[in-house]
């Protein structure tokens, strides 16, 4: 659990928080640049010395009026923005410098994080050498042999093209799971935040403005996410993997939804994130059309989020699916709330981790 | 050469030995804290620092003759503690040396630590590494080449030097008399064999160190 009660001020920028963290699975916070999010983690890690108010994590206070902890003595695992490996020493001894210094505690073993990020091919070769996604594996292996309490990570994948993002992705959601150590994640991008975060934090201007569990905050048709950009979660569980033409069968509510992934196990719960302007509405039960994946949902709730667009929450059983439609349409269609509406969308939309 | 002669050398390589090994221990620390400084005191520390780059050696051996006379507060404190006086003794030469090639060694020393990428810095402390434990294992690394050339300026410096070891450490043989003022001194005594060995070897010295200087200094850039 980790307290924070602090302000801290730098120039003309302000930062309150007064919030307590349950950090267990993926935290994400989350917001646009500059609202303070990166100093906020800064601020947790010890590395921001004029913070004013408390820190404390399960027990140990890390800073009060009196205490000041150093970074080094928290034991925290923090993956920058840049990786800033060392550049004076290869991979293995970057990965080796937290290795080193945190042998009271019991962390993960060198081989099975290795193998875990893939990394073993490039372990004797110097940093200078290495891509971008390579680094930032690198990056993530270091700050989880200190065998963190708590690793904090920085848009850690923010300065990486799209296939590096794509294969480092899975194992952001998966550090949780297989080294139990919570994770305080913090990003501009609402996509990654959807694929990865437990739980989700959301800050303006130095403050923190709503946090919830992440699925209830992306999938509504309110507050400052309901916006042309808007997407929703849902999670799922892989039935059939052994499907014609590559797709793999889901259950979502026991509905089925096909997806065009093919490296899923069959009965392994995933998460699918649904982009509201793919989803397309239908009043009737059409056969005949190529669009894949056709659920039968109630409209829960609808409304218009500018002059175009209407945001239109469909439920499943309990989950709830977000639809972009324009405002024309939904006077076209007569959509009320507590009619029942076919969302369709296509299999080659979707994202799944 | 004459037996004086090679006791020159000896003084004079004594002399730069221990004046950079207390150079590396003063400057280090001194060029961390000016290349952190934000206060708008850092320009009057710089000032202070550099200023034997600009004065003639003599005002500085004036000032320092000054006050290493037992008549004076730091004269006075250096013989109630050792019972030997600064002035005219290997030990005030040391001294003099260290405050003359001080700016040799801290310039470059904090130029360098100015480059330093502190985010190396606070990624080691995220790892557990203290503030010694970073020095050691990031800092000197980064650091090593412009550490080894504040090194050898110092030194090179140090056996340059003529005006100020002139003014406070007078010409005693085997104890104050260095290189550069023994050539002097065989000049004056018309002793032009001995002044062509010493100076055409001083000359070679420092040729070749600067070579080697300048050879570190583009390996660094490359």
């Amino acid at each position: 659990m980790l307290s924070l009660d602090f302000h801290y001020e730098r120039d003309d920028f302000q930062l309150q928080v007064r919030e307590t963290f349950a950090l267990d699975g993926v935290t994400g916070v989350m917001g646009p640049s500059g609202c303070g999010k990166t100093t906020l983690l800064r601020c947790i890690a010890g590395l921001e010395k004029s913070v004013q108010g408390t820190v404390s994590f399960s027990n140990a206070c890390w800073q009060d009026s009196k205490i000041f902890v150093p970074p080094y003595k928290r034991g925290i695992g923090y993956v920058f923005q840049d990786g800033r490996l060392f550049p004076h020493r290869n991979v293995r001894d970057n990965l080796n410098y937290g290795l080193r210094r945190s042998r009271k505690r019991h962390g993960p073993s060198f081989e099975s994080v290795v193998e875990w990020l893939e990394i073993v091919p490039f372990l004797d070769r110097s940093v200078t050498e290495l891509s971008g996604g390579q680094r930032q594996r690198v990056a993530i292996g270091r700050a989880l042999l200190g065998a963190p309490r708590l690793l904090l990570m920085d848009e850690p994948l923010a300065a990486l093209d799209w296939a590096s993002r794509v294969s480092i992705m899975p194992r952001l959601r998966d550090i949780n799971r297989q080294f139990g150590v919570p994770v305080l994640f913090v990003s501009h991008d609402r996509e990654e935040m959807a694929r990865l975060s437990d739980e989700l934090v959301l800050m303006e201007n130095g403050c923190i403005e709503e946090r919830g569990r992440s699925r209830q905050l992306l999938n509504r048709a309110q507050g400052s996410l309901a916006d042309d950009h808007a997407l929703s979660v849902l999670e799922a569980q892989v039935v059939r993997t052994d499907r014609p033409y590559g797709i793999t069968e889901l259950d979502v509510d026991g509905r089925r939804l096909m997806v065009d992934q093919s490296n899923l196990k069959e009965g392994q719960s995933v998460r699918v994130v649904v982009p509201a302007a793919e989803v397309s509405l239908c009043l009737e039960d059409i056969e005949r059309i190529s669009v894949q994946n056709r659920l039968k949902t109630t409209l829960t709730d609808i409304r218009d989020i500018d002059e175009h667009h209407a945001l239109v929450v469909l439920t499943l059983e309990e989950q709830k699916l977000l639809a972009l439609i324009t405002r024309r349409s939904r006077h076209r269609l007569a959509l009320k709330v507590g009619m029942p509406v076919y969302a369709h969308f296509k299999a080659a939309c979707l994202e799944v981790v | 050469m004459t037996g004086e002669a090679w006791q020159a050398v000896s003084v004079t390589l004594q002399l730069a030995g221990l004046t950079t090994l207390l150079l590396i221990a003063i400057g280090l620390p001194m060029a961390w804290k000016l290349a952190g400084m934000t206060s708008g005191f850092r320009p009057v520390l710089e000032a202070l620092v550099g200023l034997p780059l600009v004065l003639p050696p003599t005002v500085l051996g004036f000032y320092l003759l000054v006050a290493f006379s037992p008549n004076n507060l730091p004269g006075q404190v250096w013989q109630d503690l050792t019972g030997t006086t600064l002035a005219f003794s290997f030990s005030g030469l040391v001294l003099a040396s260290v405050i003359y090639s001080l700016p040799f060694v801290v310039q470059p020393l904090q130029r360098a630590f100015e480059q330093l990428d502190r985010g190396l810095l606070e990624a080691a402390s995220s790892l557990g590494a203290g503030p010694i434990d970073r020095f050691f294992s990031v800092v000197l690394p980064q650091t090593f080449r412009p550490l080894l050339l504040a090194a050898c300026l110092g030194f090179a410096h140090t056996v340059g030097e003529f005006g100020v070891v002139l003014m406070i450490g007078g010409n005693i043989p085997g104890e104050t008399q260095v290189l550069s003022i023994a050539l002097y001194d065989a000049v004056e005594t018309q002793d032009f064999a001995s002044a062509h060995t010493m100076a055409a070897g001083l000359m070679l010295f420092a040729l070749v160190l600067l070579i080697a200087l300048y050879s570190l200094d583009r390996k660094g850039h490359r």
